[in-house]
């Protein structure tokens, strides 16, 4: 079910951990400007299936590609890809927010006057501002994903990966997340991100796929 | 209620030294009962010494497993982390603890050659039963002592204050001809000072073990001190002035502020200074000289802490999380490597300085020294690590590099000239970039 203007293609991705196939030849692609959404119990393998798209799990069969280039080239992969994850933060957790967005400038090269003024309006939005010198480890749970994404946003991914990101924020952090997620998305680039919440999913999604024991069944479009 | 055996498996699943071989143990048995033979059959004059002194090597042993505490690594922190999210009282988890560590089989062994050896030497019943209830007071003591280093460990201001404490201590002790008056000591331990000691500090670790282990169940392990924030942001800063290209100098900066917020990795170095202090402190009061040999022989010990704490356990590497970036293999690990590097060099800096106030050593040495490091640490890091490494690999690299750098030491020593340092900089420097070139192909 590929199609050949994808940003993103998985084809027949398949993982197995100790005998037992977790992810089963998953085949679906996600389009320039379109949000994918992944719906699915706990368990039904969505965070993994993520993990392998962006190479941190190795397959154990089947293709992945961002603008067609194999997602075992983990430098291109890390310059198109933004991945806003709970199970990601070891690297961002004894850092204040502003030392790893200036972290994240220095190495993505975004020019200062960009992200100087996407930091102070999205710190604003995302009701950041007054945590900017406090260490991530001692944000809450909600900050620490809002935290994530604005340093994602910061050098513009081309697709950008978030795992249960409605999990856990307010319901005010819940409406300028999707907002941020329509005018990205606008400009061209893609969403792909898992939930469990078919509302939020209905809502904003171009695209909604349904994962469950490692398959991708049922399909809404 | 959580009996014996439960206990056993979860103790065992967190306690890798708990799956010693049956082997191990009868080794253990057969080195003691040798020892204390030995101090029976030589010392026959001095039986009541003999065995006060056996049970202070014990108590030393014990005690430097105990204060070894790996902090968020050792068992006893994995075993507290789980025993959190349970009903299990304190009481319960010290008493069954106490259980395991004394009646296991490696210790079983052990009582069994003692006993054997005593029984040889035609000891009294009761006197073999008091000299086995003072290593239970020996284990006791020390599983308390674990307690109270892992809750130490809690509060870094409170460690780095014991550490200096002792350093303090030690200082003291020397000054005074404290440990040259030997004839006292051995008074007391004959006039049978050392098992009423024992016993009367094991009732003491009894009474403090479960309110210690009540503090270990409700805490947390620590969050990073303000003090700790600032002074990496300003060490951090180094990188600024250090290097000029843009990506490694932010990825320097940026994993010198993770390396300095990681407790693990800030005590590994507190420890390194510490164990560099007293070295040298002792030496050079021993000594009473500013012996070039002795700075080198301090520099080589410190980098093979290094290298068997820091290098071979991935430490640094580990923590770094580069690969969510995209940067290129030669850079993470340049970046890695001179993130580690500054900071090793930065406390042995600290520590050399304040020995050459203190001991009047000359300059010179100092400088020496500091090459002597920068050229182990170069070769620390152009050695590549495993990710899996067996103890046998472990060992063989160990040795292999404690002789590179002895042959270091060895070409200081002597032909104690620029030329040579500079020679084996070049050379350690042409080991690294073919490391750093090999990753990169």
């Amino acid at each position: 079910m590929t199609t050949t203007t994808a940003l993103l293609e998985v084809d027949q991705l398949t993982k197995v951990i100790q005998h037992k196939v977790l992810l089963d030849q998953i085949t679906f692609a996600v389009g320039p400007g379109e949000i994918c959404a992944l719906i699915g119990h706990n368990g039904a393998g969505k965070s993994l299936l993520l993990r392998c798209i962006l190479h941190h799990e190795t397959i154990d069969g089947g293709r992945v590609t961002v603008n067609r280039i194999p997602h075992t080239d983990r430098t291109y992969l890390r310059e198109a890809t933004g991945f806003v994850s709970s199970d990601h933060l070891e690297f961002l957790d004894p850092l204040t927010p502003r030392e790893y967005f200036d972290f994240l400038i220095a190495i993505y090269q975004v020019p200062d006057d960009y992200a100087s003024g996407l930091v102070l309006l999205m710190t604003k939005q995302l009701q950041i501002e007054p945590f900017m010198d406090t260490l991530v480890q001692n944000l809450s749970f909600g900050t620490k994903k809002k935290v994530q994404l604005l340093a994602v946003l910061l050098y513009r991914p081309k697709l950008l990966v978030c795992d249960e990101i409605f999990e856990g924020l307010d319901a005010e952090s819940v409406e300028v997340v999707k907002e941020i997620f329509r005018n990205y998305a606008a400009q061209g680039n893609s969403i792909l991100y898992t939930t469990h919440l078919h509302e939020i999913a209905e809502e904003i999604s171009g695209s909604r796929y349904r994962i469950a024991t490692g398959r991708l069944g049922e399909v809404v479009r | 209620m959580m009996n014996l055996q439960t206990y056993g498996q979860i103790y065992v699943r967190f306690d890798r030294h708990e799956r010693a071989t049956l082997m191990t143990g009868l080794y253990t048995a057969v080195f003691f009962a040798g020892l204390l033979f030995a101090g029976l059959a030589f010392f026959k004059e001095h039986t009541q010494a003999v065995l006060s002194v056996f049970h202070l090597i014990l108590l030393f042993l014990y005690g430097i497993v105990a204060l070894i505490n790996d902090g968020k690594d050792s068992p006893l922190y994995r075993l507290v982390a789980f025993f959190r999210n349970t009903p299990v009282r304190a009481e319960r988890i010290v008493f069954l603890t106490y259980l395991r560590k004394a009646w296991n089989m490696e210790q079983l062994l052990l009582y069994a050659g003692l006993t054997g050896v005593l029984l040889y030497h035609e000891a009294g019943m009761l006197d073999i039963a008091l000299f086995l209830l003072q290593i239970q007071a020996i284990v006791m003591i020390t599983q308390v002592m674990e307690y109270l280093v892992l809750l130490l460990k809690q509060k870094l201001v409170f460690q780095f204050l014991v550490q200096l404490l002792v350093v303090l201590l030690l200082v003291i002790a020397f000054q005074t001809d404290f440990f040259r008056d030997a004839k006292q000591l051995i008074g007391m331990v004959e006039a049978g000072f050392l098992p009423i000691a024992l016993l009367a500090l094991a009732a003491g670790s009894l009474a403090a073990a479960v309110p210690l282990m009540n503090r270990l169940l409700a805490g947390t392990m620590p969050n990073v001190p303000r003090w700790i924030v600032f002074f990496s942001r300003l060490l951090s800063l180094s990188a600024h002035l250090l290097f000029f290209h843009p990506v490694l100098r932010s990825t320097v900066r940026i994993l010198i502020l993770r390396y300095l917020r990681d407790l693990e990795v800030l005590i590994k170095h507190l420890t390194l200074a510490v164990m560099m202090l007293v070295f040298s402190t002792i030496s050079f009061l021993i000594n009473e000289t500013q012996g070039y040999e002795l700075l080198l022989t301090l520099t080589w010990l410190l980098s093979l802490y290094f290298f068997a704490e820091v290098r071979l356990k991935r430490l640094l590497d580990r923590g770094s999380h580069l690969s969510f970036f995209p940067l290129p293999p030669r850079v993470e690990k340049i970046a890695v490597d001179l993130a580690g590097g500054l900071l090793f060099l930065f406390v042995c800096t600290l520590v050399l300085i304040f020995q050459s106030f203190s001991f009047h050593v000359p300059k010179l040495y100092i400088l020496h020294s500091l090459c002597a490091l920068v050229i182990f640490y170069l070769l620390s890091v152009a050695i590549e690590i495993p990710s899996e490494l067996t103890s046998k690999r472990r060992l063989l690299l160990q040795v292999a590099y404690g002789a590179l750098c002895l042959t270091v030491v060895l070409l200081f020593r002597l032909v104690n000239d620029w030329f040579v340092i500079l020679a084996c900089f070049a050379l350690a420097l042409g080991f690294y970039a073919r490391t750093v070139q090999r990753r990169c192909n």
